[in-house]
C-alpha cells in the first residue's frame, strides 16, 4: 500500500475589523460684529482768545472752557470736537487720539495738547467706550499760549481720530 | 479584529481512488487577535470657535490655527478680547496602530448665521498631527483642528453656526 503523505500546511490570516473608521462632528461657529464707523459731527472750537499774554485755554470734555493767563473772548461759541459711533450694541470699543494738534496761520503755529475724550457710556474721560444706538464721545485739549505777541487770525488744524473694537 | 487561523491538516491517502482512505486530521490551531475599534470623539464638544470678529467694507479672513494666536487678513479684524479654539479630538484604538485623518474639503463647510440664511465657508482644514499619524503605545491619540473662514466684504453681522465631520479610519 502506497501512502501519500499529504500535509496541507494552511495559515490564514483574516483581518475583521468591527470598527475601521469613525466619524465624529464637531459645530464650528464666530460672531461677526458690525463695522464700528465714526463720524465727526462736531469740530473743536476753542473759541475767542486776545493776545498780550501767555497762558493756556482748556476745554473740556462735557463743554466747559478754563482759562489760564490770557484773556479769553465771548461767552459761547467754545466747543469740544465730537464724533458719532456706530456699531454692533455693548460691544467695547477703544479711542486713539493723536498726542498733540498744531494749529497754523501763515507759518504761525499754536499746539494743543492733553487730548482727552470722554465716551457717552462713560462716566469720566478715557479711551473707552460701549456702543449704544447713540453712542458718541467727545474730545477736549489743552491749547497753549507760549508767547504774548501770537499773530492775530484763525488757526486752524485737522486731527485724526480712530475707534476700534476692543 | 484580524483572526489568524493556522491550519495544519495532514492527509493520509490511499495511492489510489478506490483504495482505502485513511484521514487523520492531526492539528488545528486558531490564533485570533483581536484589534480595538477605532473611535473618535470631538474632546468635551468644543467647538471650532473663531471667536469675535469685525469687519470693514473689505472681505477677508479670520485663522484658528491648530497652534498659536489667532490671525486675520482684509479687512477683518479680530477682537483681542474675545476667545477662540481649534476643535480638539481624543482617538481610541489599537496600540500602536496606524491610522489616517479624513478632514473637510474647501467649499463642503459653511456657517450659517443663526438668524438668517446668510453663509460663510470655511477651508483650508488642518490637523495638529497631520493626516496619518500613530496611536500611542496605549492606544491613544488626541489632535485639534484649525481651520480659515471666509468672510465677505458685504457679509451680513450676527453669530455664525456650523458643524464639520472628522473620520479616522486604520490604514
Amino acid at each position: 500500500m502506497v501512502y501519500i503523505l499529504l500535509v496541507l500546511l494552511t495559515v490564514l490570516t483574516i483581518d475583521i475589523y468591527a470598527q475601521t473608521s469613525f466619524t465624529a462632528q464637531s459645530s464650528a461657529s464666530v460672531t461677526l460684529l458690525d463695522i464700528l464707523r465714526l463720524v465727526k459731527t462736531e469740530d473743536m472750537n476753542f473759541g475767542r482768545l486776545a493776545n498780550g499774554s501767555v497762558g493756556s485755554v482748556s476745554l473740556s470734555t462735557s463743554g466747559e472752557r478754563i482759562v489760564n493767563g490770557i484773556t479769553a473772548i465771548g461767552e459761547s461759541g467754545w466747543k469740544p470736537a465730537r464724533f458719532d459711533v456706530s456699531g454692533t450694541p455693548d460691544y467695547e470699543y477703544y479711542i486713539s487720539l493723536p498726542n498733540e494738534i498744531t494749529l497754523e496761520k501763515d507759518g504761525n503755529q499754536l499746539v494743543v495738547e492733553n487730548l482727552v475724550a470722554k465716551a457717552s457710556s462713560a462716566t469720566e474721560n478715557g479711551l473707552k467706550g460701549v456702543v449704544t444706538s447713540n453712542a458718541f464721545f467727545t474730545v477736549g485739549g489743552k491749547l497753549v499760549i507760549s508767547s504774548p505777541n501770537f499773530t492775530p487770525g484763525n488757526y486752524h488744524a485737522s486731527f485724526e481720530v480712530s475707534v476700534g473694537y476692543n | 479584529m484580524p483572526i489568524t487561523l493556522l491550519l495544519s491538516i495532514a492527509i493520509f491517502s490511499a495511492s489510489c481512488v478506490c483504495a482505502q482512505v485513511n484521514s487523520t486530521l492531526t492539528s488545528i490551531g486558531i490564533d485570533a487577535k483581536v484589534i480595538a475599534p477605532i473611535t473618535l470623539q470631538n474632546t468635551g464638544n468644543t467647538p471650532l470657535n473663531f471667536g469675535t470678529v469685525s469687519r470693514s467694507s473689505a472681505a477677508g479672513t479670520v485663522t484658528v490655527p491648530t497652534s498659536g494666536n489667532r490671525t486675520s487678513t482684509g479687512g477683518v479684524g479680530v477682537l483681542s478680547s474675545s476667545s477662540y479654539s481649534p476643535a480638539p479630538f481624543t482617538v481610541t484604538g489599537e496600540n500602536s496602530a496606524n491610522f489616517n485623518i479624513a478632514l473637510p474639503i474647501n467649499g463642503t463647510v459653511l456657517l450659517t448665521r443663526t438668524s438668517g440664511s446668510e453663509t460663510m465657508p470655511v477651508n483650508t482644514f488642518l490637523s495638529s498631527i497631520g493626516t496619518s499619524p500613530t496611536l500611542s503605545s496605549t492606544g491613544l491619540a488626541t489632535f485639534v483642528v484649525g481651520a480659515t473662514l471666509l468672510i465677505g466684504a458685504n457679509q451680513i453681522a450676527g453669530d455664525y453656526k456650523g458643524s464639520f465631520a472628522v473620520t479616522v479610519a486604520y490604514q
